[in-house]
């Protein structure tokens, strides 16, 4: 009982401290996320593409790009458009201030852009090996995977091929198969309403019997509740509801060989006033027409409940 | 497998053979049983003063639950065993047989050897020998009735016990006799234990049989005495301004409900017979009176006509709760419970009629007229509760007269003079 | 004197129906009791007819008043043909109070004993404070029921009955 009341609180108790934490780590997760991805990424290509682009024309060989991050540049440079608007009109600013400066240090640079030249120069001629490199791998990574393609859309037909034929076959084999059964049930059909029909007809012969045997015996019922019932005294103690049973069991001639309270019914005038009343019959006379075998089975033994019925109380 | 099966089947049939026949009886002849007594044989030389026989008879056939044969109908009278032949008792009509022989001994005794025996099954039920003598044989003959009762029936018998009741005799103005008189149940052997020239009332036996409890209005007021039966000793034990009456003693003799009026009307008091405290119990501006216990002591039945008319209420002596028990009727009175409790016998007038004997049960709340309508009143039931008896009119004077419970036997007592009132049945007595 | 006497009847009157009212639940009881002042003859004509007769309370006087007063089966109010009666053995009383008197209930036989008992007690209580309303000291009365113990007439019928169903009024001292 105590236990079972705390039960409901608890848990509501544990759902709400669930949900607040859930709460909580999905605005860590789901805000923090974001801006540790786009901050970095924004900065980075400031610098790199728009400061130096026109000086260093490509900026340091970008490694591959992979697959995730250009899908997340390309979703992020929508959303950062309207930044990258506002900071346009500092970074032209800021261009004119550094031409200046640029011109004011072009005779250093002048020397400096030499050896720069050299470096870009080897550093293009690099790039375009590895570009060269990486589009033959492309190409031969292209070529397998469509051969493997093209092997697996092969199997693949094989397979199907396989399976339908198959298909075709257990279907041809069933329907063989519910042919032979239906045949076969139709003759058991037939034997076995051939058998049911003996079987009723034996049956019908042995209801008939059975009948007869027990019109008999309701007939001997109600002719030994008639005579219990002319000869039962009720007492001054009967009540309604009172029960008493009396196991009698007779001789073939119907008389009472032996009578005793099977079931008393607690008063002691009633229980004897049951038996005298089978005393007082003394013999049931139509009991002795009874074929012998029937009398054997159904009438030898006989329980008689007296329940008096409509007494006064 | 088959063998499991083989078994089930063998089980199926004999329990088909075995399931007996049942014949349902719901119906019968509700007739009392018939009982032949047969003159018990006498070798003694002089006439007997009592005819045991016929005094058993009459005790077993009033009671209702038996017929005693006319010795008319008799076709031979035997005295034993084996001078009984049980077909010729069937043919009579008999289902039991009650035979005897006394023999007479020394300076007036007398010994009853009898026999009951079952005349359908030709068995003997019991055999008995009784000692007694001349001048006692209507006890022999009421305690024989009794033991036959007993076995038949299952119940003690009740022949042996006595009744008190009150006559008056008007003896010219203003002089009346009033006598409280004991006899055998059946009226027999009257004696009087008080005689008073003013009224006697309410006679009440103590629970032991031994006391009686009356209002005797002796002093010139009614007041509450008690009387010892064995020496006649008597107690005068309340005695208020006012009413003091309807003495009923408690199932453990210990207590006694009565009617008191020294609070300014008729209330009901439960005296407590040792300390001498007594407690009010009821508390109502109407008449409360004639109280009685239920038979395990723990509610008071009463009459009250607090709702208008007299009716009879029962007080619960634990929780105080009230209940009224009758509701047929304009005037239900002085309610007796028999000792099973389920019984209520009570003065009852239905409406637009005179009084009766009316027995209501209260298992069932159904109400039965027990007597035909008149002046009918005092209800007293015998301690096994197969009679009631009351009190009546004949020709303008009071008589005693008796019914089954089921109102199918009535009888009148004799009545030797005097007008006859307020019949109080004793307990069992030994 | 006629018209002092019809006005003190009615106050009686109300004075009694007042009483039994406290003596009984039964409110068609008061009714029945109001409803029967008729039955009795002419009620306050019946009054005048036998109050012109006392105007003292000699004892000479006395000796002419009713000293039995009739009640109808199980009620305890009293008749108004009583009530002049009743009111000069009240003057008298309390014009001598050493004078004492007792009042005795009775019931017919039909019914039972006990109750009886009480209900002719009942009748002599509704006498009694009828007899103090109007001057006597509860003193001077003492009440007593024998119920249907001492019938005054023998004999079953309605005529023996309402003979029986009474209140008898006794000087004890006058």
């Amino acid at each position: 009982m105590d236990i079972r009341s705390y039960g409901l609180p608890t848990l509501f108790a544990t759902l709400l401290h669930v949900v607040v934490l859930g709460a909580l780590l999905n605005h860590w997760i789901g805000d923090t996320e974001p801006e540790r991805r786009s901050v970095p990424h924004i900065q980075a290509r400031m610098i790199d593409l728009e400061s130096f682009s026109q000086q260093v024309a490509p900026p340091a060989p970008a490694p591959v790009p992979d697959k995730q991050e250009l899908e997340q540049k390309a979703a992020q440079q929508k959303a950062d458009q309207e930044k990258a608007d506002q900071e346009k009109a500092r970074r032209e600013a800021e261009a004119k201030r550094q031409q200046e400066i640029q011109k004011k240090k072009a005779a250093e640079e002048a020397q400096k852009q030499k050896q720069v030249a050299e470096q870009k120069r080897k550093a293009e001629a690099e790039v375009k090996r590895k570009q060269a490199e990486l589009e033959a791998k492309k190409k031969a990574e292209a070529l397998a995977k469509r051969k493997a393609e093209e092997e697996a859309k092969r199997q693949a037909q094989a397979k199907r091929d396989a399976q339908e034929k198959a298909k075709a076959e257990a279907a041809a084999k069933a329907k063989a198969q519910a042919a032979a059964e239906a045949k076969a049930r139709a003759e058991a059909e037939a034997a076995a309403a051939a058998q049911a029909k003996a079987e009723q007809a034996r049956r019908a012969a042995q209801q008939a019997a059975q009948q007869r045997a027990e019109s008999v015996v309701g007939d001997i019922q109600g002719y030994i509740q008639a005579l219990i019932q002319r000869n039962w005294l009720v007492p001054k103690t009967a009540r309604n509801g009172m029960e008493a049973v009396v196991a009698i069991r007779l001789l073939g001639n119907g008389e009472v060989d032996q009578a005793s309270i099977y079931k008393s019914s607690g008063d002691a005038a009633f229980d004897q006033s049951a038996l005298q009343a089978v005393y007082r019959t003394e013999r049931f006379e139509r009991v002795a027409e009874v074929d012998p075998i029937l009398f054997e089975r159904r009438l030898r033994a006989i329980h008689i409940v007296f329940r008096p019925e409509g007494l006064r109380w | 497998m088959r063998q499991l099966l083989t078994m089930i089947c063998l089980l199926l049939l004999t329990v088909g053979a075995r399931a007996e026949l049942v014949v349902e009886v719901t119906q019968g002849v509700e007739a009392p049983t018939p009982v032949a007594v047969v003159p018990f044989g006498w070798n003694g030389g002089q006439a007997l003063p009592e005819d045991v026989a016929e005094i058993i008879g009459q005790d077993l056939s009033r009671s209702g639950f038996f017929k005693s044969l006319p010795r008319t109908s008799m076709l031979s009278f035997p005295t034993r065993q084996s001078e009984v032949f049980f077909r010729d008792w069937r043919v009579t009509g008999a289902d039991y047989l009650l035979v005897g022989r006394m023999l007479p001994g020394e300076g007036g005794r007398v010994s009853i050897e009898f026999e009951l025996h079952n005349v359908l099954k030709e068995q003997r039920v019991l055999g008995q020998r009784v000692e007694s003598d001349l001048t006692h044989l209507r006890d022999a003959a009421h305690y024989i009735a009794d033991q036959v009762f007993e076995a038949l029936t299952g119940l003690k018998g009740a022949f042996s016990t006595r009744i008190v009741y009150v006559t008056a005799e008007q003896l010219g103005n203003q002089n009346a006799r009033y006598r409280l008189q004991l006899a055998d149940w059946d009226g027999a052997r009257p004696r009087t234990i008080l005689e008073s020239r003013e009224p006697i009332m309410s006679p009440a036996w103590s629970r032991d049989g031994r006391k009686l409890a009356y209002v005797s209005f002796e002093s010139g007021r009614p007041a509450i005495y008690v009387q010892y039966l064995s020496t006649g000793k008597r107690e005068r034990i309340q005695s208020f301004p006012g009413l003091n009456g309807a003495p009923a003693w408690s199932p453990d003799g210990n207590s006694m409900a009565l009617v008191l009026s020294k609070d300014g009307n008729p209330e009901i008091y439960v005296l407590d017979l040792v300390s001498r405290q007594l407690q009010r119990i009821t508390r109502h501006y109407s008449i409360d009176t004639e109280p009685t216990w239920s038979p395990d002591g723990k509610s008071i039945i009463f009459t009250s006509d607090r709702g208008g008319q007299p009716q009879i209420y029962k007080l619960d002596l634990g929780n105080r709760n009230l209940e009224r028990l009758t509701y047929e009727g304009n005037y239900n009175a002085r309610g007796r419970l028999t000792q099973d409790g389920r019984f209520l016998a009570m003065v009852h007038r239905p409406q637009g009629a005179d009084f009766t004997i009316a027995v209501q049960d209260l298992k069932t709340g159904r109400l039965d007229i027990l007597t035909q309508a008149g002046l009918e009143e005092s209800p007293s039931i015998a301690p096994n509760g197969s009679i009631i008896i009351y009190a009546s009119q004949e020709g303008g004077r009071g008589v005693l007269a008796a019914v089954s419970l089921d109102g199918q036997v009535r009888f009148r007592m004799p009545n030797r003079g005097g007008d006859v009132r307020e019949p109080a049945w004793s307990p069992y007595l030994n | 004197m006629r018209a002092l006497n019809v006005m003190k009847a009615a106050a009686l009157g109300a004075a009694v129906i007042w009483a039994a009212g406290c003596s009984t639940t039964s409110t068609t009881t008061d009714a029945d009791g109001a409803g029967m002042s008729g039955q009795g003859g002419a009620g306050a004509d019946a009054y005048g007819a036998q109050g012109s007769g006392v105007s003292g309370t000699d004892m000479a006087d006395l000796n002419q008043l009713r000293t039995v007063f009739y009640f109808d089966f199980d009620q305890s109010v009293v008749k108004q043909d009583g009530f002049a009666d009743l009111e000069a053995h009240a003057r008298y009383l309390a014009a001598h109070p050493s004078a004492s008197i007792r009042l005795e209930g009775h019931a017919d036989e039909r019914g039972t004993r006990e109750y009886n008992i009480a209900l002719g007690e009942r009748r002599a209580q509704s006498v009694e404070r009828l007899l103090v309303v109007n001057g006597a000291t509860a003193s001077q009365i003492e009440t007593i029921s024998y119920g249907e113990e001492k019938p005054a007439v023998m004999g079953q019928g309605d005529a023996s009955w309402s003979q029986n169903r009474r209140v008898e009024l006794k000087y004890v001292s006058r």
